[in-house]
Parts: C-alpha cells; sequence; structure tokens
C-alpha cells in the first residue's frame, strides 16, 4: 500500500516545498494560498483519518472452509461490523489470503460507508494454486481521507488455518492387491453370500429393501421385519511407501518429482480407501511419517493432512527407507512403492519381500522426463530395466512429466 | 463497458478538463498554441483509446522521438532567446504543453499519471504572466483543484476494487469530500489571511541565511556609529580651541561634511584632510600625543566609513538587480563583477570589471532609467573603492618611506605629499614627468616607491574627475535650464566620464559641446579642466597598455627609441605632425618586427596602442585649437567693446550706426579676402575718424581694437578651414588612406614651414596634386551613379519688394552632392500667396499687393528651401533703411 502511495506523497511534498520558497522569496500571493492550501489538505486530512483511526470499534471475522484441494476456489466470507458511534467513510479492507497466488494475495476491498452498529458480509474467493497448510489473515483496515491521499492502517490479528490438499486424479484400473487373510480381530465373521460380502450387522426394513435380504430369525425376535445388512469386507491391505528425496526432486514449479509423487500417492490413497482397503503410509519427507494402517475417510484425511504439507527434505535412499520398516511389514499385504526409475537398483532388496507373500507395485516416476522436459533423449529407461520374473511382481507404472496422469492407470489391461 | 475501462476514460476526460481549465487559465500568454495544444490532447487520448488493449510497439518510439524533439527544440529556443527568466518560462511553458500532447498519445497509466503531475508545475507558472488574481482566475483554479480531487477519486477505485453495495455509497462518498474540500478551503483561506508567510520568515524551522548576516553586518554598523561618535565628540571638544572664528567655522563644516549620512568620496576626503591639517597644525592648545589619537580615530573612522559604504552602494546595487528584469546571465556577471571590484586592489583591475559592467548594463535590455541608476551607482561605487585604495596605497608607500635614506625620503615625501595635495589639471602634467623622471633615476626601493606614485597619481586623477565633473554638474545647477536639459547636459557628462576609450570620449564630447552651444552656457574652463583629466588618464592607461606591451619583447636598449619617440608623440602639438609621428613609429615598430626583437602579436597590440594614442593625442590637439578658437570668438566680445567706444564717440547717428556695422559685418565674413577687404576698409574709418574731432588717445584705443578683432577673427577662421580640410581628410583617409596621408604631409609642411616661398611652393604642389585625376575606381563610379539626390537653393534667402515691382530669384542646384549648376531651366515654382506674389517659371518674382508670401521650387524630386517674400508700399529712403534694419535683426 505504501508504494502505491508513497510516489503521491512526494509529489505533494515537494509541490508543497516549492511554494513555500517561491512564497518566502516573492511575494505573489498565488504560492501563498497555494502553499496553505496544499498544507491545510495534508493537515486536515490526517486529522480527519486520526479522528477515525482513535474512534475506531471494528469487528472482523472469517467463514471459510477448512480443506480444499488444489486449483479450486476458495471461497472466503468475511464480517465486519462497526461497533463504534460514528459512520465510517472511504475504509478499505484487506485480507491476507496466504494460499492464492502472489498476486492475489492480497485482497482489497473499499467500503465507502459502513454505518454505526451496522454490518457487512465481504464475500471474495482466490484460488489455491501449492497444496500445503495456510494461515488467512490478518485483517487490515486502512482508513482513507475522502480524497483517497492518505490513509492509516489498522492491523486485526485474526487467521484461519486452510488445508489445500494435492491434486486427485481418477483412477480406473488398479492391479490385483494381495489378498489377505487377517481376520477382524474379536469379529465373528461368517461367509454368507460370497466371499466379497461380509455380514456387516441387521436394521429395520425399510421400503423398497430386497425381500430376500430379510433376516427371518431377528424378524420372529423382534417382532418385525429386520433385514440383514451386508458389507463388502476385505482382507487387502496395501502400504504406500515413497521418499521424497531433496537430491533428486527434479523438475520446476508444479512440475516437479515431489508433486507427482504426492499427487500419485494421494490419487492412490483415495481409490483405495474407497476401495476399503486397509492403508498404510510409510514415507520420508526429512522425517520417517508412518500411517499405521486403517480405513475410513478419517484415515484419508489424516493421509492428505499429510501429504498436503509433505516436502522433499528427505537425505535417505529408499533403501535405507524400506530397511527400516521391511520388518514391520504385514505378510499378504500389497506395497505400492512411488519411486524414480533410478531406484531401480533398490528393487531386488524389495523384492525379498515376497517370501512373505508381499506384492510389489512399482510406480516409476521417469526422472528424465523432469530433467529434459523438452526432449525425448533418453526418455525412459525401461528397456534397460530387468524386470524380475516373480508372480508377485506387477510390471511397473511409468509416469512421464507432462502425461496426464490417469494414462498409464488407464493403460492396464487387467 | 468493463469497469477498469470506464475508470480509463473517465481518467481521460478529468485529465483532459485538467488541462483545458490551465489552458484558459493562461488564456493570452499560450492563445498562439492553445488550439493545437487541444486538437492534440484530444486526438491523443483518442488514439490512446482505440489502441488501449494492445499498445502498438511503435508508439513508444514515437513518443521517445517527439521528446527528443521538443527537448532540442526547447534548448535552442533558450539558447537563441533573450534569457529573461520570464521568456525561458514562457518557453518551458510552451514546451510542457506539446509533452502533454506527446504523452497523451501513450496516455494509459503511468503515462496519465505523468501528465496530470507535469500539470502541477504548469499551473505554478501562472502567477508569472498573471497580475493581480481575478474571480475568473480563481474559479478555473477552483476547477483545477476540483478536477484533481475527482482524478484522485477515479484512481482510488481502479486502485482498489469496489464492494458491491446499494445505491447509497454514490451520496456517502460525495458528501464527505464535499465536506473535506470546503474545510480545507475555509482554513486555507483563513491562514492565508491571517498569517502571511512573510511572518514565519523571521526565524523558527524557517530560518534565513540572509538573516545571519544582517546580525554581523548591525555589528560592523555598530562599530562604525560607535566610531562616529568618539570622532563627534573629540572634534567638537577641540574646535572651540581653534584661535580664529573662521577656522571654527570651517573645521565645523568639515566635521558635519565627514560626519555626512550619504556623503561624497572626495568630500569626505577633503574633510578628513582638512580636519587633520587643523590638528597638525600648532597653537590649538591640545596636546600633540591626544592630537595624534584624534588624527588616528578620523582616520579609523573614514576607513570604516569607506567600507560601509562601498557594502551599502552594494546592497543598493543589488536591489537595483532584484527588482528589474535582468536575465540571469547577466545577473550572475554584474553580481560576480562588483564582488571582484569591491575586493580587488589593482587599479586596472578595477577599471577593467567596471568596463565590463558597463557593457552589461548597456547591453541588457532593461530600461534606460535602471541603465542610468545603475551607472550612477556603479560611478559612486567607484568613486568610494577609488578612495579606499587611494588611502590604502598612500599609508603603505608611507610606511615604507621609512626604509628609505634620509635624502630620498624626503625626496620621495615631497612626491608624495605634491600629489596627495594636488587639486588642479594644469599641475598634473609637471607632477607626472618629474614620478617618471624619479623612477628612471632612483633605484631600489626608492624606485618601487616612484613607481607606487605612478599608481598613486592614477587614483588621484580618477579622484580629481569626479570631481571636476561634479563641479560641472554643481556649476550647471546655477543656470537657468529646465529640468530635463539640465539632466540631459548632466548626463552627457556622465557619459564622458564613463567613456572608456577615445572614441567614445570624442563622441560623447561632441554632443555635450553642441548642448553647451546651444543653451549658451559658460562652461568652458571647467569642461577644458575635465576633458584634461580624462585625456590624461585615457592616454596614461594606453601608455601603461602599450609598455607592457612593449616590456613582452626583448628590445635593444630595452625598447628606449620607441619610448623615447612615444614621449615625443606626446608632445607634438600640431596634428599632421601627430599624424606623421606616429606613422614613423608605426614603422619603427613593423621594422623590429622584422628584425625578429618582437612578436606578430605584439605588432599588432602596439600598432593598435598607437592608433589610440594617435586618436588620443589628436583629440588633445584638436580641443586645444577648439578652445583657442573659443578664445578667438572672444573677438564677438571685442566687437561689443567696439560698439561701446564708439557710441561714446560725439559722431552723427548714422555715423555710427556704420561703424557699428562694420564689426557686425566683419565678424561675418568667412574669407581671409573678405577680412582684407573689411581690414582695410575699417583704417580707411579710422584714419578718417582724425580729421573729426576725435582724441588721438582714443582712435589708438579704436585701431587697437580693431586690429585684435581682425587678428582674432582671422585666427578664427584659419582654425575653422582647417577644421573643415582635416574633416575632410579623415573622410577620405577611410577609402584612400594614401591620398589621405599625402594631403596630411603636405598640410603639415604648410602649417610648419615659416618661410613664404617654401609654404607656396608646397601649396601649388599640393593643389596639382590634388587637381590630379585620381586613377580609375569603378567601385567608386558606381557609388556615384547611385546617387541621385537633387538639392536646390533659392537665394536670396528672403524678399522685400515694393508692391508692383518684379525681381528675379536665382537657383543653384547641386546633383549628387557633388555637381552644382546655376539656373537651371525646368523648375516648378510654387507661391503660398498667389493673391500676393506671382512667380513664373523663369523664377521672377510678381509682388501684387501687400503681405507676405513662401516662394518654393521643385525639381527632380529635390525641394528647395521656402523663400519669404513680402510686399510693401514704396516708402522714403529713410524709412526703407529701417524696414531692412529690422527684417537684419529678425533673421
Amino acid at each position: 500500500m505504501l508504494k502505491i502511495f508513497i510516489n503521491r506523497w512526494i509529489f505533494l511534498l515537494i509541490i508543497i516545498i516549492f511554494n513555500l520558497i517561491i512564497g518566502l522569496r516573492t511575494s505573489i500571493k498565488f504560492f501563498h494560498l497555494f502553499f496553505w492550501f496544499l498544507s491545510t489538505l495534508t493537515l486536515i486530512g490526517f486529522a480527519w483519518i486520526a479522528a477515525e483511526y482513535y474512534n475506531l470499534r471494528l469487528y472482523l471475522r472469517r467463514i471459510t472452509p477448512s480443506k480444499i484441494e488444489e486449483d479450486d476456489y476458495l471461497e472466503i466470507e468475511a464480517v465486519i461490523e462497526n461497533r463504534g458511534f460514528w459512520p465510517l467513510f472511504n475504509l478499505v479492507f484487506e485480507d491476507f489470503v496466504s494460499c492464492a497466488e502472489t498476486a492475489e494475495r492480497k485482497k482489497r476491498l473499499i467500503i465507502e460507508y459502513l454505518g454505526r452498529k451496522s454490518l457487512l458480509k465481504l464475500k471474495y474467493r482466490c484460488r489455491c494454486l501449492q497444496r500445503g497448510r495456510y494461515d488467512l489473515g490478518p485483517f487490515c483496515v486502512y482508513l482513507f481521507d475522502p480524497f483517497g491521499l492518505f490513509f492509516l492502517r489498522k492491523t486485526y490479528r485474526i487467521f484461519s488455518e486452510i488445508y489445500v490438499y494435492p491434486q486427485t486424479f481418477d483412477i480406473q484400473n488398479f492391479p490385483e492387491l494381495t489378498k489377505g487373510f487377517t481376520p477382524w480381530f474379536g469379529i465373528e465373521t461368517s461367509r454368507v453370500s460370497g466371499d466379497e460380502h461380509e455380514f456387516f450387522g441387521i436394521r429395520e426394513y425399510k421400503p423398497g429393501d430386497p425381500i430376500k435380504k430379510i433376516h427371518w430369525l431377528s424378524t420372529a425376535r423382534k417382532n418385525s421385519l429386520i433385514v440383514k445388512e451386508f458389507q463388502k469386507q476385505t482382507f487387502y491391505s496395501a502400504s504406500i511407501v515413497f521418499n521424497l528425496n531433496k537430491d533428486m526432486n527434479y523438475g520446476e514449479g508444479k512440475n516437479t518429482v515431489v508433486e507427482y509423487a504426492v499427487k500419485i500417492a494421494a490419487s492412490v490413497a483415495k481409490y483405495l480407501i474407497n476401495k476399503n482397503v486397509s492403508l498404510e503410509i510409510i514415507a520420508h519427507v526429512g522425517e520417517v511419517v508412518h500411517m499405521p494402517f486403517n480405513k475410513g475417510p478419517e484415515h484419508l484425511d489424516d493421509i492428505f493432512r499429510f501429504l498436503a504439507t509433505a516436502q522433499a527434505e528427505s537425505r535417505i535412499t529408499l533403501t535405507e527407507l524400506f530397511s527400516e520398516f521391511s520388518r514391520y511389514m504385514l505378510t499378504d499385504s500389497t506395497m505400492i512403492v512411488i519411486m524414480l526409475d533410478e531406484d531401480w537398483k533398490y528393487l531386488p532388496e524389495i523384492l525379498s519381500l515376497g517370501k512373505r507373500n508381499v506384492s510389489l507395485i512399482p510406480l516409476v516416476l521417469v526422472s528424465s522426463s523432469f530433467l529434459y522436459p523438452l526432449g525425448d533423449k533418453g526418455l525412459i529407461k525401461s528397456k534397460q530395466m530387468k524386470f524380475p520374473r516373480t508372480h508377485k511382481f506387477t510390471a511397473p507404472i511409468f509416469f512421464t512429466r507432462g502425461r496426464s496422469l490417469e494414462e498409464p492407470f488407464m493403460d492396464l489391461k487387467i | 463497458m468493463h469497469q477498469k475501462e470506464k475508470y480509463l476514460l473517465l481518467e481521460f476526460l478529468f485529465t483532459f478538463l485538467l488541462l483545458l481549465s490551465i489552458l484558459i487559465l493562461f488564456g493570452k500568454t499560450v492563445l498562439t498554441y492553445s488550439p493545437h495544444v487541444v486538437i492534440g490532447l484530444v486526438a491523443g487520448f483518442y488514439f490512446t483509446w482505440l489502441n488501449r488493449k494492445n499498445p502498438r510497439a511503435f508508439i513508444p518510439v514515437l513518443i521517445t522521438l517527439a521528446f527528443i524533439g521538443i527537448l532540442i527544440w526547447l534548448v535552442s529556443s533558450i539558447i537563441n532567446s533573450s534569457l529573461l527568466y520570464k521568456k525561458i518560462v514562457s518557453i518551458c511553458l510552451k514546451a510542457a504543453f506539446f509533452f502533454e500532447v506527446a504523452l497523451a498519445f501513450n496516455g494509459l497509466p503511468p503515462f496519465l499519471t505523468y501528465m496530470q503531475a507535469l500539470s502541477v508545475p504548469i499551473l505554478m507558472c501562472f502567477p508569472l504572466f498573471a497580475g493581480n488574481l481575478n474571480p475568473l482566475h480563481l474559479i478555473l483554479i477552483l476547477s483545477y483543484l476540483i478536477f484533481w480531487v475527482l482524478i484522485l477519486k477515479v484512481k482510488f477505485y481502479h486502485t482498489f476494487q469496489s464492494f458491491e453495495k446499494p445505491d447509497y455509497t454514490i451520496r456517502y462518498c460525495a458528501l464527505p469530500a464535499v465536506v473535506f474540500f470546503l474545510a480545507i478551503a475555509v482554513v486555507s483561506t483563513t491562514i492565508f489571511y491571517f498569517l502571511s508567510l512573510k511572518d514565519i520568515k523571521g526565524g523558527g524551522v524557517f530560518y534565513e541565511k540572509g538573516l545571519g548576516e544582517e546580525v554581523k553586518e548591525d555589528a560592523e554598523e555598530k562599530e562604525y556609529y560607535d566610531l562616529q561618535d568618539k570622532v563627534q565628540k573629540n572634534i567638537s571638544n577641540f574646535i572651540p580651541n581653534l584661535k580664529l572664528q573662521k577656522d571654527r567655522y570651517d573645521a565645523l563644516r568639515l566635521l558635519s561634511l565627514s560626519l555626512n549620512e550619504q556623503p561624497e568620496a572626495m568630500e569626505v576626503k577633503k574633510a578628513q584632510d582638512g580636519l587633520i591639517s587643523y590638528l597638525g597644525s600648532p597653537g590649538h592648545g591640545l596636546e600633540k600625543k591626544d592630537a595624534e589619537i584624534i588624527t588616528s580615530q578620523l582616520k579609523d573612522y573614514i576607513d570604516k566609513k569607506i567600507l560601509i559604504n562601498l557594502k551599502r552602494i552594494k546592497g543598493d546595487a543589488i536591489d537595483v538587480l532584484k527588482k528589474n528584469e535582468f536575465n540571469i546571465m547577466s545577473r550572475v556577471s554584474i553580481l560576480r563583477r562588483i564582488n571582484a571590484m569591491q575586493f580587488s586592489n589593482s587599479y586596472p583591475e578595477v577599471n577593467k570589471h567596471e568596463k565590463d559592467l558597463q557593457n552589461i548594463i548597456n547591453n541588457s535590455l532593461t530600461g534606460k532609467d535602471v541603465k542610468r541608476k545603475f551607472a550612477q551607482l556603479l560611478r559612486r561605487f567607484k568613486d568610494w573603492k577609488v578612495l579606499e585604495m587611494y588611502r590604502r596605497k598612500l599609508n603603505f608607500m608611507n610606511t615604507q618611506l621609512e626604509t628609505l635614506e634620509a635624502q630620498s625620503k624626503q625626496k620621495m615625501k615631497d612626491l608624495l605629499s605634491e600629489i596627495d595635495s594636488i587639486e588642479k589639471a594644469a599641475l598634473i602634467k609637471d607632477l607626472e614627468a618629474k614620478t617618471e623622471k624619479m623612477e628612471a633615476d632612483e633605484a631600489g626601493e626608492a624606485k618601487k616607491i616612484a613607481e607606487g606614485a605612478k599608481t598613486l597619481l592614477d587614483l588621484k586623477l580618477e579622484m580629481l574627475l569626479s570631481e571636476e565633473a561634479k563641479r560641472i554638474k554643481a556649476k550647471l545647477k546655477n543656470f537657468i535650464l529646465t529640468e530635463n536639459k539640465r539632466q540631459e547636459l548632466e548626463e552627457q557628462v556622465e557619459d564622458i566620464e564613463d567613456s572608456k576609450d577615445i572614441r567614445e570620449t570624442a563622441e560623447k564630447y561632441l554632443q555635450y559641446e553642441t548642448a553647451i552651444k546651444e543653451n549658451n552656457l559658460d562652461l568652458k574652463k571647467e569642461t577644458s579642466d575635465f576633458l584634461k583629466i580624462k585625456i590624461k588618464i585615457l592616454s596614461r592607461t594606453e601608455k601603461e597598455s602599450f609598455k607592457g606591451a612593449l616590456k613582452e619583447n626583448i628590445l635593444p636598449d630595452n625598447g628606449k627609441e620607441i619610448l623615447d619617440q612615444l614621449r615625443e608623440l606626446e608632445a607634438v602639438e600640431t596634428s599632421e605632425k601627430l599624424i606623421y609621428d606616429a606613422e614613423r613609429l608605426k614603422e619603427n615598430v613593423d621594422r623590429f618586427l622584422e628584425q625578429g626583437f618582437i612578436s606578430k602579436n605584439s605588432q599588432k597590440e602596439l600598432a593598435d596602442r598607437i592608433q589610440n594614442l594617435k586618436d588620443i593625442f589628436s583629440f588633445k590637439i584638436a580641443l586645444g585649437q577648439n578652445l583657442r578658437r573659443q578664445e578667438a570668438d572672444k573677438s564677438s566680445d571685442q566687437a561689443a567693446l567696439w560698439k561701446e567706444m564708439i557710441e561714446n564717440l560725439s559722431l552723427k547717428r548714422e555715423r555710427k550706426e556704420l561703424l557699428k556695422r562694420l564689426a557686425d559685418e566683419l565678424l561675418k565674413t568667412e574669407t581671409i579676402f573678405q577680412v582684407e577687404d573689411f581690414k582695410v576698409m575699417g583704417q580707411r574709418e579710422i584714419q578718417a575718424l582724425s580729421q573729426e574731432s576725435v582724441k588721438k588717445e582714443q582712435i589708438k584705443k579704436i585701431e587697437e581694437i580693431f586690429n585684435s578683432m581682425v587678428t582674432n577673427h582671422l585666427v578664427f577662421i584659419k582654425e575653422k578651414a582647417l577644421s573643415a580640410l582635416r574633416k575632410k581628410i579623415e573622410e577620405l583617409n577611410k577609402f584612400n588612406a594614401q591620398q589621405a596621408s599625402m594631403i596630411n604631409e603636405y598640410l603639415r609642411r604648410i602649417i610648419e614651414n615659416a618661410s613664404q616661398e617654401e609654404i607656396k611652393k608646397n601649396l601649388d604642389s599640393l593643389q596639382e596634386y590634388v587637381q590630379r585625376k585620381p586613377p580609375a575606381d569603378k567601385e567608386r563610379d558606381k557609388k556615384v551613379k547611385e546617387d541621385g539626390s537633387w538639392q536646390i537653393y533659392i537665394l536670396p534667402p528672403y524678399l522685400i519688394a515694393p508692391v508692383g515691382s518684379s525681381r528675379a530669384l536665382k537657383t543653384i542646384v547641386i546633383y549628387n552632392k557633388l555637381f552644382i549648376k546655376e539656373d537651371v531651366p525646368g523648375l516648378e515654382w510654387h507661391s503660398s500667396g498667389p493673391d500676393i506674389a506671382t512667380v513664373d517659371d523663369a523664377g521672377v518674382v510678381r509682388m501684387l499687393s501687400k503681405g507676405g508670401a513662401l516662394i518654393k521650387a521643385r525639381y527632380k524630386g529635390g525641394e528647395s528651401q521656402e523663400v519669404e517674400v513680402i510686399g510693401v508700399d514704396r516708402m522714403d529712403e529713410q524709412t526703407n533703411d529701417i524696414v531692412k534694419k529690422e527684417i537684419n535683426l529678425a533673421h
């Protein structure tokens, strides 16, 4: 704000000084009058805004969602209430929306008139381009004189937290996961209708329920229609493993290895959680992050929150991460490793888990495409990669920069 | 339309109105180009509006070119202007308006903002071109301010996104703005009327540099006045001790002179000298020591007075500079030179600065009055400066004297006191010779002092000159003259005083001389003294420069030969010899050049100096002759004496009249032969007197007077003829120097030779030379052809004739101012009163009735003077005589 107005002030000051000098040196009335006019303008202007400033009783609130996905528009509503005795003219309201683009971070709105004891709802929105955790705020109120030449600023330290989740994409096909045999502890399950469907419980009949599903025994016991409820019960469990290595974070802007990795991880996590797979996250982002197996939307939220803030701060290799966690790996599970093609050399070690019936799904980011985004030179080294011939090994899915992330999954033939 | 575009359009509109209000405000000043500016602005804004979405790349290039063009125009206009700051500002103003137009073609922000900002300095130029603020001005300024407010508002909305709210916002945003504006207007006007900026000028945060100096000056002045009090007290106490009443009165007068608040430099000096001489004289009852204390106090006081006066006059000069239109360059150079003059210590330097200052003032564009005022201030300044330098030099030399041996010390002391006490122009020559002799004779310290004495003499001369000028002015006050005339004469005297080279002096002197003659003023003595000093100063300066130029070269015998010649040149008394000697001197210098003793530059410089010196000396000679001629004019006094004597004789009335008329007629004669005739006639009459019972003594006296009258008149005629001849020669010199010098040479020989034969011989050869046909000169022939003027003269210049008679008028026609023809046929005659007198083609006037008429003749575009013809009744001889006499008197 100062940047916008400082030139005007300097110009005004120069004119005042010139008038003063000429006025003192000569007796030309024009300069005297002009000098007094400009000086009075300055003085009364400041007096005006000072009076407003010291009588200012504003209450501000921000209403905003706590989470949003990358590239989505964030709708914010600010409530501004004048509890002072005097009405306010010509004030500029400013909110610092840190999640927006740099140019759009300061949202400024002129409020020409705010009556005494009145309330105003301001709505504004911004596009959140970068995943992360942000604090919106503070609010600033600039009080202007009626000509809009001078201002005083008052800051209200009101902040709101918001998570911008990484962008996800739809996954159409996904390689087959290893079926687990681990039962739900403490819950007696019986196979009634197929492998996939687990008996979940009973509930009262609602119109439209198939008659086939009526649990007559319970109906008799309760003396009302009771139906059986089934849930698609899974025995699948999967671990997503990735290492956000700082030194291998190729690319720039939003097209970096890390951003791709995070996006893939988020999408896969979302897909798997939706499929009711029990999911574990093992990652290194400067520190080791381990999110144990769990299901459900809350778990997904946790994962997303973590992914929103994950940064490429790791200095260790994938093997080191793996060696630390391999012994905790569940048998009969799937390990989804998001890796660079450069990490291929660590693959044999990972494959040793095959003994414990842990299958591997490598999601490979082709590093060269991030290094040389404009050419195909040495784009992919897949031909040089030796794929181990075991049944536990799924063929790697390659991701390159510039290519839609959905495509590699679509290409899968299951 | 997009919101941002709306703002842009509004800003265009308000900016245009902003500039339009200034254009109207400036009115006449910008009238010549204001339509162009308006059209340019409209076109520029329209152009920008069309290209607002995708500005063309070539526009900035074109605008930069336009800027460069305007800048070049600006610089060249300023350089070629008169440099008066009003002119400079008006040029800058024009440039600023065209900058605005150029900017309008790229009028998107930030250039739009630059346009608005530029309007403020333009507005601030307005008071330079307007007199008092009138209501229209105020309204326009007010509207200018309102447009600014609107622009600020638009910018405000443009910068921040407006929050769309119910429509009452407009009401609520306009209201406080109006209240705000009114508050500012009321408060600022109130302050403007009740608290002038001058009130805060006195100090506080607005500390002015000048104030400190004023305080210092005050201290200085206080010291001066303290000293003045002391001097006044001491001398007042001392005066009653003087024995003679006359002395007491004189001392009192001197004291009051020296204490005068607005004194003349020379008067103060005189007063001081007088008082010191009273203090120094024995028998006033004071102890010697006390007298010395008072003397030194007085001297200190005078020193201080000089410094204070220099400062005051400088202050006055600066005031004049401030209040009048001087351009910046001359302002600076004037101030610089005044300062240099104030602190300079060498006489030539002061002279040089003075000359420069005069040039600057004369070349400036200010009015005549201001120039005159400044010249007066400058003269006063110089007077004081000269006095200061003189005193300093004298004091310094007096201290130097102490180092000398007793004998030469006394000699030098005498010389210095002689210089100090000199008061008349006549004595200067001797003193100058004495000083030069001493300079040549003495050696070592004494020589240095003798050299210093020369400078002292220079300064003294300057002082004498201004004193003489003042004397003339004082005398002018005694004559009965109109104020304008007196002022004119005074200015002429000042001009002569200020003139820096001989040509200027001569020119101014001629004007002065004519004016004096016109008004019949008796200022011969004063003028002569004044001019003598002026010439002395000029010749001394020139001589010094000549010697200086000579000194730069190594000459055999230190250029003694040339210096001797120069001395001789100064002593020459006739202009012919002067020209001859000057030629010889020049030849000598040329010879030295050929021999390699002096450089080409020096030769040039020396030749210039010789030319100047020649001019000075010839002016001196001419002046001497002029004065002599004025002496000869005394013959008219003698004529009066003659008439008086005749009146006293016991003779018949007619006879007396005849004798009286003889003197008048004699004075009217213009050739030597006529004078000879009258001489014979007069002698015959005088001899006749002896037979008419007139006493012998009386006759002798009358004869004596008559003879001296004749001799004087002869001298007068001779001088007149000579000066006319010299004038001719001077003219001839302009296009044929060789011929002129030849004629000059003959003339010199004629004047110098005493024997009749030689004169005759020379005269003959001169005539022969003159009559010889000059070599064909095409250019000159052409000149003759081109000049086609006809002049017609009718004789007699008036005519009285009885009614009924007829008289023939004689005509002389001159073609080309060269060919004379008498009685040319084909003249056109015209009479103003054909009922009184008619005139026929042959120029015969026939008187028809009583009364007067004017007769005129025309010939080929030329027109004669008017001849008055008077018709009278035939009358007896006696009346006829009286009438004739009356007419004689009238003409």
